[in-house]
């Protein structure tokens, strides 16, 4: 016990404030703990523990989502063998067939809608909280103008982004699997054309939003990275023009607070991208795989089953596309910001 | 972006109880032109209808808040930054002074000040300690030549 409070005191009196410019990330929320890397390892380890521990855990979610394909194969078979002994029933038995599939899939469906949804949020969340340290980095690195340009394109996105799929994307993917179903019982063109039009309007709307991100953030870099190191050159020339011992020192001050700025600003941003990825790599993995096993369900059930149950099962694997697409774009918008507040001033 | 999702429900709702009361009506039928008319005409002004009513500059407001939480996190750091520049910049300067004494035989205690320019720069300087007038008069000169502290911001205690 003695030891331990001399270990301490000692502790203590070593212990002197290294810096007063700190930037610490936000820790990465606690379902995404598990995927984190426990050491200090280098980004590239880190990502590799993140995408292996993600695999390792996939295992469950895998057995689920086969049982589900596994349990549409053998409707489809049943629906097949059924249409072939009774030619007078088809029409009630196409109906039942695809009750059978919809009931079969909405609960995973609508489980993983709630996944996607909930990792949306937290990346929005995550990203909330990383930026402003960033950005607070970058400033203090020189790049006061594209930090301040960066993050207010990146929160601006990420509100829009976040708010629509909450509020848009979100239902409209209900929407649309409910007119999947119906289209998939009566055959009327006004439903296809609305489920089209569902269908057209949440990609339209991610990728839109994507691009003019991508078409910002390339404008911003341009323009205010040009205005940052004209200022960085300025004040170089204004410390040049000082007296020798004074400029001399004053160079150096400066030198050793960009070195710190960007060392500090570089392991904040690989902490945060790990971070996302963490958060992002579970769910993006379990709707992959339901997504993959859908598709390849519903290429079995091309050979053996009816037009309208392979499309209603596509339907559904489409649906699963586009929560992969709405999870991977928001978490791609943090990742590419991130990694511009890591490049900062050029 | 409430108001963006009751929109969109609301035209497909609308679509949806068209495309009933069309095929209800009938195409051949004398009365099925009026009400295809009519439900032409109610889509029409259900998709037009909400649009009159955007109220563009409270999306203006939403946004510029972004803009003034980016001028708070920059203004955060660039401080943090100066801070730590303040700091590194004045025990430099301590550091420099007593290297001077030390070659002099003086021991003292140095308290440098820096003025608020950006770069901050060494304006004036506490000296306390035991120190020959020879040595004091040479340090002094040292201060005022090599750190541009006039002598009459030196401080001698």
């Amino acid at each position: 016990m003695r030891r331990i409070i001399l270990l301490i005191f000692i502790a203590f009196m070593v212990a002197t404030p290294v810096s007063a410019m700190e930037f610490t990330p936000p820790e990465a929320p606690d379902g995404a703990q598990v995927y984190m890397p426990e050491d200090n390892q280098t980004f590239s380890e880190g990502l590799w523990y993140v995408i292996k521990t993600a695999i390792s855990k996939l295992q469950p979610s895998l057995t689920e989502a086969s049982g589900v394909c596994l349990s549409l194969i053998a409707v489809t078979i049943l629906v097949s063998i059924l249409q072939g002994l009774t030619e007078s029933a088809s029409a009630a038995i196409k109906l039942a067939q695809t009750l059978a599939i919809s009931m079969l899939l909405i609960l995973p469906t609508n489980s993983l809608i709630a996944l996607g949804a909930e990792t949306v949020r937290q990346l929005s969340e995550y990203g909330k909280l990383l930026l402003p340290v960033l950005t607070a980095a970058l400033a203090a690195q020189g790049g006061t103008t594209s930090s301040a340009a960066l993050y207010a394109g990146t929160a601006t996105f990420d509100a829009v982004l976040s708010s629509i799929i909450s509020y848009v994307i979100t239902p409209l993917l209900y929407i649309y699997l409910c007119l999947c179903i119906a289209c998939s019982m009566v055959s009327h063109g006004m439903l296809k054309n609305l489920r089209d039009f569902a269908k057209w309007a949440m990609t339209w709307c991610l990728k839109t939003l994507l691009y003019v991100f991508t078409g910002y953030l390339s404008i911003t870099k341009v323009i205010s990275g040009t205005v940052d190191a004209s200022a960085i050159k300025a004040t170089k020339l204004a410390i040049s023009g000082a007296v020798p011992v004074v400029g001399g020192l004053i160079s150096d001050a400066s030198e050793t607070i960009l070195v710190s700025a960007g060392l500090m600003k570089g392991a904040v941003g690989s902490y945060g991208l790990l971070a996302a990825i963490s958060i992002w790599i579970g769910p993006f993995l379990q709707i992959g795989c339901q997504y993959l096993l859908l598709k390849m369900t519903a290429a079995v059930c091309g050979v053996i089953g009816s037009k309208e149950n392979t499309a209603l099962i596509s339907d559904f694997s489409g649906a699963m596309g586009m929560l992969l697409a709405m999870t991977g774009t928001v978490c791609l918008l943090l990742l590419v910001s991130t990694v511009c507040f890591m490049k900062g001033v050029s | 972006m409430d108001g963006i999702r009751k929109y969109l429900f609301g035209v497909i709702c609308a679509a949806v109880i068209c495309s009933v009361v069309n095929t209800l009506a009938g195409k051949k039928t004398a009365h099925g032109a009026i009400i295809r008319l009519i439900s032409g005409l109610f889509m029409a002004l259900t998709l037009i209808s909400p649009l009159v009513n955007v109220k563009l500059t409270d999306y203006a407001d939403y946004f510029n808040n972004f803009s003034i939480d980016a001028d708070a996190a920059v203004a955060s750091g660039a401080a943090s930054a100066n801070e730590e520049l303040r700091s590194i910049i004045k025990s430099q300067t301590e550091a420099y002074i007593l290297d001077k004494a030390d070659s002099m035989d003086a021991v003292l205690d140095v308290e440098v000040t820096l003025n608020d320019d950006d770069p901050p720069v060494p304006c004036g300087v506490k000296i306390t300690g035991s120190i020959s007038p020879y040595s004091k008069e040479m340090l002094s000169s040292f201060i005022a030549n090599d750190l541009s502290i006039a002598k009459e911001d030196q401080i001698w205690m």
